[in-house]
């Protein structure tokens, strides 16, 4: 079956879905599957084609794992006959408390713990989801499984000791997730904080995952993101009657709001911090010296933004209750400039939704319990309704290959790691992952260009170990990857990629990639590059930029606002 | 009649460029003068010398003007005048742009923390540029400063000196800086309460020293303080204010040293003779993720090794808020080498979990008490008499 479907890719290269079902029909056997496999990769003119193709594909397949995928991705609850207990519970045939326990029985902790959540039998899940814990080899892992005992926890008492190692966990996790530059699994280790913060109510833990996730989009480009969490942020601690804290938060958007140049979303921010910091100060309890700290900051914020009359109005107030009459004194003398003072106009800013974070602490399980197998991932992405159809389709293929792979193992290999990456979404990079570490060369090559078309910082983790790899080949594909994927939360992967990549040929792969980038920091990481870099980086830098349209100007027009000018013809 | 540069230009010229704040010449030159001198600068811009001339009566202005400061401090002060606190100001820097921005820059010289700076100026040249700027940019020093001197003199830590210095007089071996209530020499008691205050922090006072004390078995305290961003609002304040009183409590035993910790323990801050790392303690925001295992895994290995090379006793003070477990076995290796003592700050709405049997002695700080406006500083003070002894 695989040498036929790698026959059916070369020779159905430009053929149309049509032909290629036809066939498929016409053929039968093995040689009409692989032309309908080939068929499920070509776009057609509508969905209801590409379901018909899995339909006949699944006749055309035995028994196994192939064609229960084409039946799960058909949707139309045609198992075959042979499909098996774990396949139907996959499927959503069986209801949740026996697919619990047909999952319990094969072995699969975590889809038993989920099911077991779903069909409300907490207890069974909490006991799941602890024995998941015991099992688990890293502190991520550890941690969402502590999370979710929580989350099933029957009373304070038991949540209480599972709360306290979740964070332990977490905490250590990010920390090292961020050492070794895995920055969006330190994210998602930042949001079992917050998640679980919010859930207990212990704003201690909420405000470090806060902080920690806020960060990272910051430092990642992703603005809209990081405003949305923000103000979440404030949100939150608002109602949990930490202004004070709150009003840090909005203070640390001012900030990145400067430095993003995004002057309204800052006055406002600053607005909000200065709001917060004046109802903080009227809380009846709290000390005079600290209440007076706070005015004076709110005072700080106000001036800011230009709003004199109420900094005039916030010196009045801290001329009555100052700590002193020295310094009342001041605060009235103060008050008098100014006089005559207005405030601009009240600033809005649009309400940024928070990134919708997603369930890790599900789906990164159901990841480590997969342990990097085609068929469990290409499962998962099947059955996903929210995963695109040509997403769904390529998982497909990858896998009715991965079902044949004992058949040539080097080969199917290398066919699946290709429908992973045209697949591109999250749930393929485990599968791909384990394939860099496979000894043949092409499955290694066909990995490295598989993950140049999944735009997730993840990616950089695994190419990153590629680029040294023995094989000259692999090492090419994956400066041909790298090039592919420029996205602005890639930036910083780049960068390290520009700085410490061994070949010069990856090098200036990011560097090509960087320039591409139309975003700020990309821009300005290579006005670095071009003006203070080593010779040999800044002619790479240059020539980088000169092929990429557009890049010319936003690099000289960013160094010229920086007061610096560039020598074009070092690229030579 | 052009004024001569004022001698220190230079070096605040240095600072600036050494942290890569850009200010105009002329500008740090009026600016620089403006706090160190009594004399106005003068230009030929009529409303800038106006600026130039309000601003010199400011609290922040007139307050720094007092303190002697040195050239870092001069340095942060002129760039939070320019540049505010931690925003870039917009557009070029000249006399006239900061005329046009009357009531911004006085704004920044009114909020001046003017007692951070008094902090400040007791470390002279010792305090950084950066300390100094992150001190005088954060809001909640001034706070943690003040509940300090609060604490302190609530505390009542007059202790008898080891040894008495300087000259005999009238039946006292002389004066030292150190002493009982009853031995302070009584033309100290003209201060106000706040330069009294002031002055027990920074030991500026003169105490009649009765009789030579023979000098302790060297003992080292170490203070651990919390700086995550777990600690954000008044846990931080509270902390950092009980962490110096505590510091200022223990230097009668020995050394004292401060250690700061997120994710990692901070490199430690040592008191210089008997001045506290103020600045520094106040100044350093933290925030940089948290490690509670791997930050008492490293804090049980140093103080294993310090018992082992020098066998001097220890004790630990552990402020942190109480919302986390801390694992039992890390603590138990801890005392192996160190009397542990913890100050937690209790979160709001999570009941804590009860270790007090795996550490020496425990204080617990509830919502409450944070929230109680007198009870605060006595609570604190009630902390500290209690863990010190």
């Amino acid at each position: 079956m695989i040498a036929e479907i790698a026959t059916a890719f070369r020779d159905g290269d430009g053929t149309p879905f049509e032909d290629l079902v036809s066939r498929g029909r016409s053929a039968g056997g093995p040689r009409g599957a692989a032309a309908l496999v080939v068929a499920l990769t070509k776009p057609a003119p509508r969905a209801a084609d590409h379901k018909r193709a899995a339909l006949l594909l699944r006749d055309l397949l035995g028994p196994g794992d192939a064609a229960v995928g084409c039946a799960w991705f058909a949707r139309d609850g045609q198992l075959p006959r042979t499909a098996t207990p774990m396949d139907r519970a996959r499927a959503g045939v069986l209801g949740p408390d026996e697919a619990a326990r047909t999952y319990d029985a094969g072995g699969r902790t975590v889809r038993a713990a989920i099911a077991f959540e779903r069909a409300g039998a907490k207890t069974e899940a909490r006991q799941r989801w602890l024995r998941v814990a015991e099992r688990a080899d890293g502190d991520y892992e550890r941690a969402l499984a502590f999370l979710n005992v929580v989350r099933n926890a029957a009373g304070a008492g038991e949540a209480r000791d599972a709360a306290a190692r979740c964070i332990h966990a977490a905490e250590s996790a990010a920390d090292e997730l961020l050492r070794s530059g895995e920055r969006e699994r330190a994210f998602d280790a930042y949001t079992v904080l917050l998640t679980l913060g919010r859930l207990t109510g212990v704003f201690e833990d909420a405000v470090e995952g806060y902080v920690g996730a806020t960060r990272i989009l910051q430092g990642d480009n992703l603005r809209r993101h990081a405003v949305g969490l923000f103000r979440e942020a404030i949100r939150h601690a608002v109602d949990a009657g930490e202004l004070a804290a709150a009003a840090v938060f909005a203070h640390d958007l001012a900030a990145y709001a400067t430095t993003t140049g995004h002057t309204e979303l800052a006055a406002w921010a600053s607005e909000r911090e200065a709001e917060l910091l004046l109802a903080d100060a009227e809380r009846p309890e709290l000390p005079r010296a600290i209440a007076e700290q706070r005015l004076l900051a709110a005072a700080a914020a106000l001036a800011e933004t230009d709003a004199f009359l109420s900094v005039r109005r916030v010196f009045l107030a801290l001329g009555d209750k100052a700590s002193t009459l020295e310094r009342r004194a001041h605060f009235a003398a103060a008050a008098r400039r100014y006089q005559g003072a207005t405030d601009p106009p009240r600033r809005f800013a649009e309400d940024v939704a928070p990134p919708s974070l997603p369930a890790v602490w599900h789906v990164d399980l159901l990841e480590w319990e997969n342990r990097g197998s085609i068929l469990d991932a290409t499962g998962d992405v099947i059955l996903d309704p929210d995963e695109p159809e040509p997403a769904r389709r390529h998982a497909l293929v990858a896998r009715v290959i991965g079902a044949h792979r004992a058949e040539a193992p080097e080969l199917a290999d290398a066919l699946a790691a290709q429908q992973l990456g045209e697949a591109g979404v999250y749930g393929v990079l485990s599968p791909l992952e384990h394939l860099a570490r496979s000894p043949s060369p092409e499955t290694r090559v066909a990995v490295a260009t598989a993950l140049g078309r999944c735009f997730f910082k993840r990616s950089f983790a695994a190419l990153r170990t590629l680029s040294i790899d023995p094989d000259v080949a692999v090492r090419r594909a994956v400066d041909g990857a790298i090039e592919r994927l420029s996205f602005p939360h890639g930036i910083d992967a780049l960068i390290r990629f520009v700085h410490a990549a061994r070949e010069a040929s990856t090098r200036a792969a990011a560097l090509r990639a960087l320039a591409k980038v139309d975003h700020e920091a990309a821009t300005h990481a290579l006005v670095e590059l071009v003006t203070a870099g080593a010779p040999a980086e800044r002619a790479a830098a240059l020539r980088a930029i000169q092929r990429e349209l557009g890049a010319t100007e936003r690099v000289t027009h960013a160094a010229r606002e920086r007061g610096l000018t560039i020598s074009w013809t070092e690229a030579t | 009649m052009s004024q001569a540069e004022p001698p220190r230009l230079g070096a605040w010229l240095r600072e600036l460029e050494r942290a890569g704040v850009d200010v105009p010449r002329d500008v740090v030159v009026d600016l620089g003068r403006l706090l160190t001198e009594p004399e106005l600068p003068r230009s030929e811009d009529a409303r800038y010398d106006a600026l130039l001339a309000e601003l010199s009566q400011t609290v922040g202005v007139a307050g720094a003007r007092a303190e002697r400061l040195g050239d870092a401090q001069i340095a942060s002060i002129v760039t939070l005048l320019v540049h505010g606190k931690g925003r870039a100001g917009a557009g070029k820097v000249t006399r006239t742009a900061l005329a046009e921005q009357r009531l911004r820059i006085l704004a920044r010289a009114d909020t001046l923390d003017v007692e951070t700076l008094r902090l400040a100026a007791t470390l002279g040249d010792r305090a950084s540029f950066v300390d100094t700027l992150a001190a005088l940019s954060s809001g909640a020093l001034r706070a943690a400063s003040r509940l300090s001197l609060s604490l302190l003199s609530r505390t009542g830590d007059h202790r008898v000196a080891p040894t008495a210095r300087a000259h005999a007089a009238n039946g006292y071996s002389g004066l030292a800086r150190r002493g009982s209530i009853d031995a302070l020499v009584p033309a100290e008691l003209a201060w106000d309460d706040e330069e009294l205050e002031r002055r027990m922090l920074f030991d500026e006072l003169s105490f009649y020293a009765r009789e030579d004390v023979p000098e302790p078995a060297a003992h080292l305290t170490h203070v651990l303080v919390d700086v995550s961003a777990s600690m954000r609002g008044d846990r931080a304040t509270f902390a950092r204010a009980v962490a110096l009183s505590i510091g200022r409590a223990q230097l009668a035993k020995g050394e004292v040293v401060f250690r700061l910790f997120d994710a990692r323990l901070s490199e430690p801050l040592r008191a210089r003779g008997r001045a506290l790392p103020v600045v520094e303690l106040l100044s350093e925001k933290g925030e940089r993720g948290r490690n509670t295992v791997r930050v008492l895994q490293t804090l049980a290995d140093e103080l294993a090794k310090i018992r082992a090379e020098s066998g001097r006793e220890q004790t630990t003070y552990l402020l942190t808020h109480g919302a986390t477990d801390l694992p039992k076995p890390l603590l138990a290796r801890i005392r192996e080498s160190s009397r542990l003592v913890a100050i937690l700050i209790a979160p709001r709405g999570a009941a804590l979990v009860g270790y007090a049997d795996a550490v020496d002695a425990s204080v617990v700080v509830t919502s409450d008490d944070l929230r109680d406006p007198e009870a605060q500083a006595e609570r604190g003070a009630a902390v500290v008499r209690e863990v010190t002894g």
